[in-house]
């Protein structure tokens, strides 16, 4: 086991910069995410550290040491592919065997070893089988063991749940924690699901367009996203449009249209400072949304829809600036009917500034 | 190159003339099918033999182009139903086979007038089609090759045994006329005859060649890539590759060189055996013989031109030309080699092309 | 079962056209060779297994049988050696030069056999390009024989059949997942090992097919090994061609001819069988 480091590494392919001088350190034994959309170059961070992609600048170390220009042969790192990637002519446990056969590994060890990570992932009846008489799930466990059998330095996983069903998925995620804890392995995961990141890491990177915006604990993340972008793509989020009124103790935040309407709320983690008229954009979590004027930061709305989602309501309502509100309802309290005209607020530490620069998040 | 303006010039007269004295017999809607060997034979024939023809008579000619075998082998397998052809070119030994196996008819004398002055030797003794043209096989061999490797000059069949050329003779197949001709001369060199082959193959043997060639084609690329300086060879090829700059030469060796003539038949079962036997005998005239003579370098098989060519030394020494140099050549029995063929192919087979 | 049925009768207007154009001329070789060679281009009547007899009983053609299958295997095995690696380079590379390194591949089939041969003589002759080359670098004194031998018939058919092999494994190749090829390297085995551990094993359907199509094709041609061969590498096919073409002798070649087809028949079922018995 050791600790992982990217240092300041780039890449480019012709003109499209996929990694821009990015740096990461991932500790020993933590279980760190690369969460971001399609295409924000999670892979190619991922191939770097496993020695398929050779960065343009910067340097990959692996347990302390420099290993930028080690062909990956070379590496140990143990990587789980979306694909499985089994071997599809070799059994189970062949498959698992392979990388202590090619290290040369005395036979008896070999059979040891197998049967002790075979039996981790709990495949040991399945030994004998070829890949093509597994389950997607069980290949997914088989590509998990055979990555781990060779104690790598760092496990390295490319959304290895996404080709899964739902509820498949959850059971593989709870398995990979439990595996990667029971080895205290250092995990390297990339997906684009936010929920899977925040479910299985120590720490989630929000990567976009080649950068990392944010390292966070999940609830760190969640709680106190640093820019809208993070606040939008971890979870849903409401936005306000503000004008900082007053930067002294809690901010006190004008509404955008209307700055007798006034808010009070917190910085996001570390957050920046604002000038005071600057404006600004508040962020709240439909969580932390109540129905009734029981908080001080309060907005009427008229109410869209509400929908079930199993633990609560989902409750969409327009706002009088446009905007959209959104809150979920405990399961077992009356809901507001379409078209009512309802009091929304929340707590000031509910809600989160963030500067307006970066509003291309789309949705 | 002056003699090819003067034989068109000619061709096309005579085209002319004779095409306007016999405008009725234009009426023809015979076409006669002639078997060839294709290539510039083929095209030399069509050029000099048969458009003339044509606009003689009217008949019109079609080529059908292969190996002298495979026309006799598509005669056997039409036999008793049409004739794939009506006119065919063989090799002489060939010729033997097909009037063996009956595929081709006799002549009559009274169609062909001209066969009067084909020399004695070349007309068919049992009255089938005589030879056409006239090649001899002698030895060609690289004039700058042998200087720089200090051999003289080959004057013997047995020269082509010398140490020094070994890895650079080329034998012919058997599978063709050249290296069936050599058999015979090999084995006269050890001491036998048409009759005693075996003999041949044994010696050819002991040559360490090159390679055994399979065609002319063939043997003109291995001289040309250097790694062949000799070779026994037919005189129209050695010299043609000789004219065009190749320092060549093709000479007589002292036991003699071998004749070896290209017939012409008559298919059996022709539906036009009138037309086909006017196409030999207009074949036999001097203008289409000495035609193919210049163009074809091979010789004419009617004496009334020797006294002709005696005015063009250049072009007569490249192939025999006059009743002296037949005599010289050596002629083979081929109905004495034939039946010793299949045997013979055997022997060849063990001891030459499997080593 | 019913939709099996359905599907036979669709097939059968192939199945015809396949009997006429396949089935019908071996047919006709094998009557021919029941019938006893009876001077050119023609056979006696009755049949008879004489023709047979005769072949095995001569050592010299056993030989021949044997020199035959020696110069197929040679073929098959320099063109794996050759056609591997280059196959799996055309099945990976991103070029977008990748058509034009496939019309390479294939350039040696657009050109008549004829012209193919007669290519090699400046290349292989003892004044030829590998020889002067050779000559030229100390590696020999004396010029190699690379042609008018045997060598000279494996280089022409080799050339010849390459492509049938790179044509085929490359497609094999193409369909294993690179990533495969990755997890192998990731879990420790440098790109050699991963080429003998994976990518060979699961090319092979495509090198037993492709050594299969080279064998067949290199043990009946007959144009190359009589050009390249100098006229000393008597072979089956050019004993055929020889029987047939200059003999007329249809009984003694369409024996051979037989003999030929049952031993490669017997050989392919034989590396299928092995093939299957491996996976
Ligand atoms: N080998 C490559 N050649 C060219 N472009 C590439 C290559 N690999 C990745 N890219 C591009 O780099 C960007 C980031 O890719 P990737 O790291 O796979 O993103 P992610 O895994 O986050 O979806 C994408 O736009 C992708 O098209
Ligand atoms: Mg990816």
């Amino acid at each position: 086991m050791a600790e992982v480091e990217l240092r300041r590494v780039s890449k480019a392919y012709g003109a499209t910069e996929v990694v821009r001088d990015l740096s990461l350190e991932i500790k020993d034994g933590e279980f760190l995410t690369l969460l971001g959309a399609s295409g924000s170059g999670k892979t190619t961070c991922l191939r770097m550290v496993a020695g398929f992609v050779i960065p343009d600048s910067g340097q990959v170390m692996l347990g302390g040491r420099d290993a930028t220009r080690l062909p990956a042969w070379r590496r140990n790192t143990g990587m789980v592919f979306q694909s499985y990637a089994l071997f599809p002519h070799l059994s189970v446990a062949e498959n698992v065997a392979y990388g202590l056969t090619v290290r040369r590994t005395p036979k008896p060890e070999i059979a040891a070893r197998v049967a002790e990570v075979l039996r981790l992932v709990r495949l040991e009846e399945f030994k004998d089988r070829k890949p093509a008489q597994l389950s997607g799930g069980q290949k997914q466990r088989v590509a998990l063991a055979r990555a781990v059998a060779i104690r790598p330095e760092v496990l390295l996983l490319d959304e290895p749940l996404s080709a899964l069903d739902l509820k498949l998925r959850g059971e593989l995620q709870a398995e990979i924690r439990r595996i990667q804890q029971t080895l205290g392995i250092t995990t390297l995961f990339v997906t684009h699901d936010q929920g899977e990141a925040l479910g299985i890491s120590d720490r989630v990177a929000v990567m976009r367009e080649g950068k990392i915006l944010q390292v966070d604990t999940p609830v760190a993340l969640y709680q106190r996203p640093a820019s809208s972008y993070v606040a939008n793509f971890v979870g849903t989020t409401n936005f306000i449009d503000g004008i900082v009124l007053d930067q002294n103790g809690p901010f006190r935040i004008g509404h955008a249209r209307d700055q007798t309407q006034v808010f009070t709320a917190i910085a996001g983690e570390n957050g920046p400072s604002f000038a005071k008229g600057e404006p600004c954009l508040l962020c709240i979590r439909p969580e932390n949304v109540r129905l009734g004027a029981m908080h001080p930061n309060r907005i009427e709305a008229k109410v869209i829809h509400v929908t079930y989602g199993g633990q609560h309501w989902v409750a969409d309502c327009d706002r009088a600036d446009g905007g959209i509100m959104t809150l979920n309802l405990p399961a077992q309290s009356g809901i507001p009917k379409p078209g009512e005209v309802v009091t929304l607020s929340w707590a000031a530490e509910h809600g989160v500034l963030l500067k307006i620069e970066d509003r291309s998040h789309g949705a | 190159m002056r003699l090819t303006k003067i034989l068109t010039g000619l061709a096309i007269a005579s085209g002319l003339i004779l095409g306007g004295a016999t405008a009725e017999a234009q009426k023809s809607d015979v076409t006669l099918r002639v078997a060839s060997y294709g290539g510039v034979f083929t095209e030399a024939h069509k050029k000099f033999v048969a458009d003339l023809y044509t606009e003689r008579t009217g008949v019109k000619v079609e080529f059908i182009d292969a190996s002298p075998k495979t026309h006799l082998a598509k005669m056997i397998a039409a036999k008793g139903r049409e004739a794939p052809f009506d006119l065919v070119y063989l090799d002489e030994d060939v010729e033997v086979e097909a009037v063996d196996a009956g595929v081709v008819m006799k002549l009559d004398p009274k169609l062909i007038p001209n066969l009067a002055f084909v020399y004695p030797e070349v007309r068919n003794k049992d009255g089938f089609g005589p030879g056409v043209l006239f090649a001899s096989i002698a030895i060609a061999y690289n004039t700058e090759k042998f200087k720089a490797a200090g051999i003289p000059e080959p004057t013997s069949w047995a020269d082509l045994w010398n140490p020094k050329l070994a890895g650079h003779v080329s034998i012919p197949s058997i599978d063709n006329v050249m290296g069936r001709t050599f058999i015979v001369a090999a084995a006269k060199l050890a001491g036998g005859d048409e009759s005693s082959l075996a003999k041949g193959i044994d010696k050819i043997a002991e040559i360490k060649a090159h390679s055994y060639y399979i065609s002319s084609t063939d043997l003109q690329g291995k001289i040309e890539s250097g790694d062949v300086w000799a070779a026994p060879w037919i005189n129209g090829r050695a010299w043609n590759m000789a004219i065009r700059g190749t320092p060549l030469r093709f000479v007589m060796p002292k036991e003699g060189g071998y004749a070896d003539f290209g017939t012409l038949d008559v298919v059996a079962g022709s539906k036009h055996p009138a037309e086909a036997m006017g196409y030999i005998n207009f074949l036999l005239e001097p203008l289409p013989q000495l035609a193919l003579a210049y163009e074809l370098t091979y010789g004419p098989t009617i004496h009334t031109l020797a006294p002709l060519l005696k005015n063009y030394p250049d072009l007569a020494r490249m192939f025999p030309s006059s009743p002296e140099d037949l005599d010289r050549l050596n002629k083979i029995d081929w109905h004495k080699f034939s039946p010793q063929y299949p045997k013979l192919l055997q022997d060849w087979n063990r001891k030459i092309a499997s080593k | 079962m019913a939709l099996k049925r359905a599907w036979g009768f669709l097939l059968l207007p192939a199945l015809a056209v396949l009997a006429a154009a396949f089935l019908m001329p071996l047919a006709n070789l094998g009557m021919k060779s029941l019938h006893l060679f009876a001077g050119p281009g023609r056979e006696q009547p009755g049949l008879t297994l004489e023709n047979y007899i005769a072949f095995l009983e001569d050592p010299f053609n056993w030989g021949l049988l044997g020199w035959t299958s020696l110069l197929g295997l040679l073929v098959v095995g320099i063109s794996l050696v050759l056609g591997l690696p280059v196959a799996y380079f055309l099945a990976r590379t991103k070029t977008r030069w990748r058509p034009v390194l496939f019309l390479l591949v294939i350039a040696p089939m657009l050109v008549s056999v004829v012209i193919r041969n007669l290519g090699w003589i400046p290349i292989l002759s003892e004044s030829g390009v590998v020889n002067s080359l050779l000559i030229a670098l100390g590696l020999v004194s004396q010029p190699l024989k690379l042609f008018n031998n045997l060598a000279g018939v494996v280089i022409g058919l080799v050339h010849a059949f390459l492509p049938f092999l790179i044509l085929t494994l490359a497609t094999v190749i193409q369909r294993i997942d690179p990533q495969i090829e990755e997890a192998s390297i990731n879990l420790g085995a440098g790109p050699f090992e991963t080429f003998c551990r994976v990518v060979l094993p699961l090319t092979r359907p495509g090198l037993i097919a492709g050594s299969l199509i080279v064998f067949t094709l290199a043990v009946s041609a007959y144009t190359t090994p009589a050009v390249m061969g100098g006229g000393r590498v008597l072979v089956m096919s050019t004993y055929v061609q020889q029987q047939i073409g200059t003999l007329l002798d249809y009984a003694t070649g369409a024996t051979v001819a037989i003999v030929l087809l049952v031993w490669g028949a017997f050989l392919s079922i034989l590396a299928l069988r092995f093939s299957k018995a491996e996976a």
